[in-house]
């Protein structure tokens, strides 16, 4: 009669099993605990799921990759980067760049798919409107933008593809070398996105960083003269409330 | 705390979203993985929120994982110090979130799935089988006890299908009616869960039912199932099978009414369609044998 394994140990031979597939480790599995052929099922059972998922999260990269080459690229990552969060809707953080050194313009589009789905299950805010500005002492303020936001710089004009991809338009010729920063963020209940120019990254990421309104202005200034930087200033702020980008003020 | 689940429902699947946000599916509860709505916002909680404004909703969870041997996902915390601190917190949020979960839904039932989905690191996102030994047992029961203490309720189990079997090991049904008798939690039967587990092992379903703890059935599930080169597997992806139908019977003569549902994830048809499956649980009780 075969020996019980503690269960550690036999999750653990179990979970090798599963990830690396190999057929000396699953004889091994087999003969050591007399499990049959019905392992197959879980084994198959895995890899099908998490295969789903990633392609589940970057839509738009399966759509650009092809069927069959989006699931070799997976089946790659799947070996590379076993899961380990409760939720399967975190499998694959590290996709994005696993797709890089092959095609920048899948990791683009793999990334903006990514940020999409972050920010479609982001926190709730409800934006401030411009009212809201009169109450704001600017010497002390710091924008803090709506939670559900995400920048992601890309190499290509990803963002053009991954639009007419969604919407089934002629989807542009792929330029590498079109570098940006994406924000992307949610109108309501629908994600939306557009490129950011330097200042409003600027902006953004110190204000992200606490930074005050009035500080970010007088670097600014660094940069230009002081009334320039407090007009280009005061412009990302009017576009951003426009946009529904600000949750408040601290 | 909502009222106990009772009637015929659905699983409520992305497709049929609309149908329950106003309240116009005839159906007397939803069921909703729990782990898609564990989310910090948008569009998926609100659209649960609108339709437990018309129906009563069960949670069904896949990750707990009562059958890891270091602890459901939120025991890990304090037992496993090697890990790297992003996986540490990641894993100890699960419950957490799920008490936040049920807190805002007020759900009439909180289930989970009598197996394991990974140790250590790794988590495979498959319901893993249990070996189902005393020491097993001990860790299932230990991780009913903690989740149940954490949501502060009473949860149901699910017998899982199964496709191996171990060595050495006692039968589900035995394995089911201790985890029930230890830990005072529910069973959720799932009538094709048996009929596959039982046709893949070689065994009569009707003497599998029979040794399951019946009175702790709070909800029955029923699915389709296909077939797969070694045997039956659970694919929730076609109609449910008329032997399942007429287990179905069987047990609900044992037990009485209990909330029955339909789970359907793939190949979903028309939410008309999966009314009219349900009709045939509303009328088993007086289905031939």
């Amino acid at each position: 009669m075969t020996a019980i394994v503690p269960l550690a140990e036999l999750q653990r031979r179990f979970c090798a099993w599963l990830r690396e597939g190999d057929e000396d480790v699953a004889a091994r599995l087999t003969e050591t605990l007399n499990v049959g052929a019905g392992l197959s099922v879980y084994q198959n059972a895995y890899r099908v799921s998490l295969v789903e998922a990633l392609c589940e999260t970057h839509r738009r990269a399966a759509l650009w990759l092809g069927e069959a080459a989006f699931e070799a690229a997976a089946a790659r990552y799947i070996d590379a980067e076993p899961p380990s969060s409760w939720t399967i809707d975190a499998y694959g953080a590290g996709f994005p760049a696993a797709l890089r050194a092959d095609d920048p313009v899948a990791a683009d589009l793999a990334a903006i798919d990514r940020a999409v789905g972050d920010v479609f299950v982001g926190a709730d805010a409800i934006p401030v409107s411009a009212a809201a500005l009169a109450e704001v002492d600017w010497q002390t303020a710091v924008i803090r933008p709506v939670p559900a936001l995400a920048l992601v710089p890309i190499q290509t004009n990803a963002d053009a593809l991954w639009l007419a991809l969604a919407g089934e338009e002629t989807v542009p010729a792929a330029k590498n070398g079109d570098t940006a920063t994406l924000m992307v963020w949610r109108q309501g209940f629908e994600p939306v996105m557009r490129r950011a120019d330097p200042v409003e990254c600027a902006i953004l990421r110190a204000s992200l960083a606490g930074i005050g309104f009035a500080r970010i202005c007088e670097e600014l200034a660094d940069e230009s003269d002081e009334a320039d930087a407090v007009t280009r200033a005061g412009t990302v702020l009017g576009r951003w409330i426009g946009e529904g980008l600000i949750a408040d003020f601290a | 705390m909502s009222d106990p689940l009772s009637g015929f429902g659905l699983g409520m699947r992305r497709p049929h979203y609309a149908h329950y946000v106003t309240g116009e599916a005839p159906v007397d509860f939803v069921e909703v993985i729990s782990e898609n709505f564990m989310i910090p916002g948008g569009r998926p909680i609100d659209t649960l929120s609108r339709a437990r404004a018309h129906y009563p909703v069960a949670l069904h969870g896949v990750s707990l994982s009562v059958g890891s041997a270091d602890g459901p996902r939120g025991d890990y915390l304090d037992r496993h110090d090697y890990l790297n601190r992003h996986d540490y917190l990641d894993r100890h949020d699960y419950l957490d979130r799920l008490k936040a979960l049920v807190d805002r839904i007020e759900p009439a039932a909180v289930s989970d799935h009598l197996c394991w989905t990974g140790i250590g690191a790794f988590n495979s996102h498959d319901l893993l089988p249990v070996p189902l030994t005393d020491e097993a047992l001990d860790v299932v029961c230990r991780a009913i006890d903690r989740a149940q203490t954490h949501l502060k309720r009473r949860m149901l189990f699910e017998n899982p299908s199964s496709y191996i079997a171990f060595p050495g090991t006692m039968p589900e049904w035995h394995f089911l009616s201790e985890m029930v008798r230890r830990t005072g939690c529910g069973l959720l039967l799932d009538v094709n869960n048996v009929f596959v587990s039982a046709t893949n092992h070689g065994l009569d379903p009707l003497a599998w039912l029979d040794g399951l703890p019946l009175h702790a059935v709070g909800q029955i599930h029923l699915a389709g199932h296909s077939q797969g080169e070694h045997g039956l597997i659970d694919t929730h992806d076609a109609a449910v099978d008329p032997a399942v139908w007429a287990l179905y019977a069987e047990t609900i003569r044992r037990t009485g009414p209990v909330a029955t549902m339909i789970e359907r994830d793939g190949n979903i048809p028309e939410l008309g369609e999966l009314i009219d499956e349900l009709a045939l649980a509303r009328t088993a009780e007086i289905m031939p044998v």
